[in-house]
């Protein structure tokens, strides 16, 4: 039997899982760059209105985050072109990241991410998103994700306790 | 452990050996060019390597399209148009990059310019941007350290706003590379002692950071192992010819390895340390080199008590108890460094090479912006890079 046009099948599971994590990355960056002073102080690397998109290939699931005065914005869709643009090469990749069975220097180093932009953000990006992760994920699940775990003091598990109350919600 | 996914990826064709540049003619025949366009430094012009290279195409019918002799020391978007409108002007086919690093980077820019009809090559810096196939590059190195002849990266400087583009695409990888032990002959001490040590780092570090791959482990083992039965040597005696082409070949092999495994936190100290206190790179390898292995042992010091055979050789190797392996590799660097300075004066700590004190702090908050620091085996953060440095001062 010979098929023609075949279409390719798409995974609602992984699709719905990378769009929640998405959320919560968003929302958790936004809420996280209120009130950390190591996020606030990697901010000053970058210019007012500094755009990062963080999208999955080809299936175009997208995070759009903006530098707005001290902290970090969640906003939608943009139609000029991000400042950094971090890739996740396939739905797969952004699956297993968000799942934390990879991370992403992982998938950095297997070649699952590209980057477009300057280099040197990138790796402010990678460190926000360290800090970011370290409020979104308890420590059982950021040792599969983080090089290093970091102790938290008191102040910071109240400020756990507020990314995954306020900070998902309305990313405050 | 074997890596759960790994990609590794080299196109080059290498000639290596004793007269490859007169292979050049056949190599342009079998590319389908004609009219190659030579890019180099003035350096390079005025040692007389451009003749030799130039010689390789006695009775033969190229005619070459232009020589480019501009290249500065850092490679930057000025000289990268430069070249790419002289090239399109004098209809030349191909590139013929003659020199070290910072020739073979330019070359690498102007293909990008070329083959992406662009006059704005900002456009296309990060990973995997290119999306033209290349002009054919033809690489002559000059020194063996780089390895750039194999490599996918190239760094052009932004002037203008005052950083480092880095460019990475499989594209960039060059058609050919010819490595001559001629182009190397009259490379002085001190740079041999450099060039070969960049030449250790990558391999080095190519075997023992994340993205290290069973493919990429064997250059970079051969290397090693090339390297140290020869640089010492080649120091002492620049006529060693053969010496000298082994040193070519492992920089080479050096270059596959680093080119799809990365490096990790020498290099992110070091392009730092180069970049604000203006010390050769490759000296910068050598003195950091021993001090981050020593800050990475506790992770990957089973890798560096492997690399005691390729460093030492098979006796010294099973005469070490192997809970000790590790350090003695670390330590058979640091001789090694101390040799190195006895015989040509290369310095062995930061103090020495001119970086002064005051520095170190802005060297370790930059150094965290490398892109290399991902793969390193350990995490740092500024007081990390701190003490490594104070450790190299």
């Amino acid at each position: 039997m010979i098929k023609t046009e075949v279409i390719s099948k798409k995974s609602i599971f992984k699709n719905a899982v990378v769009a929640v994590g998405f959320y919560a990355l968003g929302r958790g960056t936004e809420s996280t760059s209120k009130f950390n002073s190591n996020l606030k102080g990697e901010l000053k690397a970058w210019e007012e209105g500094y755009l990062i998109l963080l999208k999955v290939a080809p299936s175009g699931k997208e995070l759009w985050l903006q530098k707005s005065g001290e902290s970090m914005k969640w906003i939608g869709k943009q139609s000029k072109e991000a400042d950094l643009i971090v890739v996740f090469k396939n739905l797969d990749t952004a699956f297993k990241i968000i799942t934390t069975l990879s991370n992403v220097h992982t998938a950095f180093v297997q070649n699952r991410i590209m980057v477009y932009g300057d280099v040197s953000q990138s790796m402010v990006l990678i460190r926000i998103l360290n800090i970011v992760q370290s409020y979104l994920f308890p420590p059982f699940l950021s040792k599969h994700v983080l090089k290093r775990v970091p102790k938290f003091s008191f102040a910071q598990h109240m400020g756990r306790i507020r990314v995954y109350t306020t900070g998902l919600l309305f990313g405050y | 452990m074997f890596p759960k996914y790994f990609e590794f990826f080299n196109s080059v064709k290498i000639n290596a050996g004793e007269n490859a540049l007169e292979g050049l003619p056949s190599e342009l025949n079998r590319l389908n060019v004609s009219k190659p366009f030579i890019i180099t430094d003035e350096g390079i012009v005025k040692v007389g390597l451009l003749d030799i290279v130039l010689s390789g195409f006695n009775d033969s019918d190229i005619v070459i399209g232009a020589i480019y002799d501009k290249v500065p020391p850092d490679s930057s978007i000025e000289v990268v148009n430069e070249a790419a409108r002289i090239y399109k002007e004098q209809n030349c086919d191909c590139i013929i990059a003659v020199g070290g690093g910072s020739v073979i980077d330019s070359a690498k820019g102007m293909n990008i310019v070329i083959s992406e009809n662009t006059n704005d090559i900002v456009k296309f810096a990060g990973h995997d941007r290119i999306k033209n196939f290349q002009q054919p590059l033809i690489v002559i190195p000059t020194t063996s350290g780089t390895g750039s002849e194999v490599t996918l990266v190239a760094v052009v400087a932004d002037k203008q706003k005052d950083k480092k583009m880095l460019f990475t695409s499989s594209k960039l990888l060059p058609s050919v590379a010819v490595i001559d032990p001629r182009m190397t002959m009259s490379l002085p001490p001190v740079l041999t002692a450099a060039t070969g040590m960049d030449a250790l780092t990558h391999a080095i570090e190519a075997y023992t950071c994340l993205q290290k791959n069973p493919i990429s482990d064997a250059y970079a083992y051969s290397a090693i192992k090339t390297v140290s039965e020869n640089l010492i040597n080649v120091i002492e005696d620049g006529k060693d010819a053969q010496g000298r082409l082994e040193l070519a070949v492992a920089s080479t092999s050096a270059g596959i390895a680093f080119s799809n495994s990365m490096v990790g936190a020498v290099h992110a100290i070091g392009h730092t340390v180069g970049a604000i206190a203006h010390i050769h790179h490759g000296m910068a390898m050598s003195i950091l080199l021993p001090h981050v292995m020593e800050y990475n042992q506790n992770t990957v010091g089973n890798l560096y008590a492997k690399l005691l055979l390729p460093l030492a050789g098979a006796e010294v190797y099973s005469s070490t108890p192997k809970e000790e392996r590790s350090q003695a590799s670390i330590n058979f660097i640091k001789e090694m460094n101390k040799q190195i300075n006895t015989i040509c004066g290369m310095s062995i700590t930061l103090k020495n090479a001119g970086v002064s004190e005051e520095k170190l702090q802005e060297i370790a908050n930059k150094s965290l912006n490398d892109g290399a620091m991902v793969v390193n085996p350990v995490d740092l953060n500024t007081d990390d890079v701190m003490s490594v440095l104070k450790k190299a001062y």
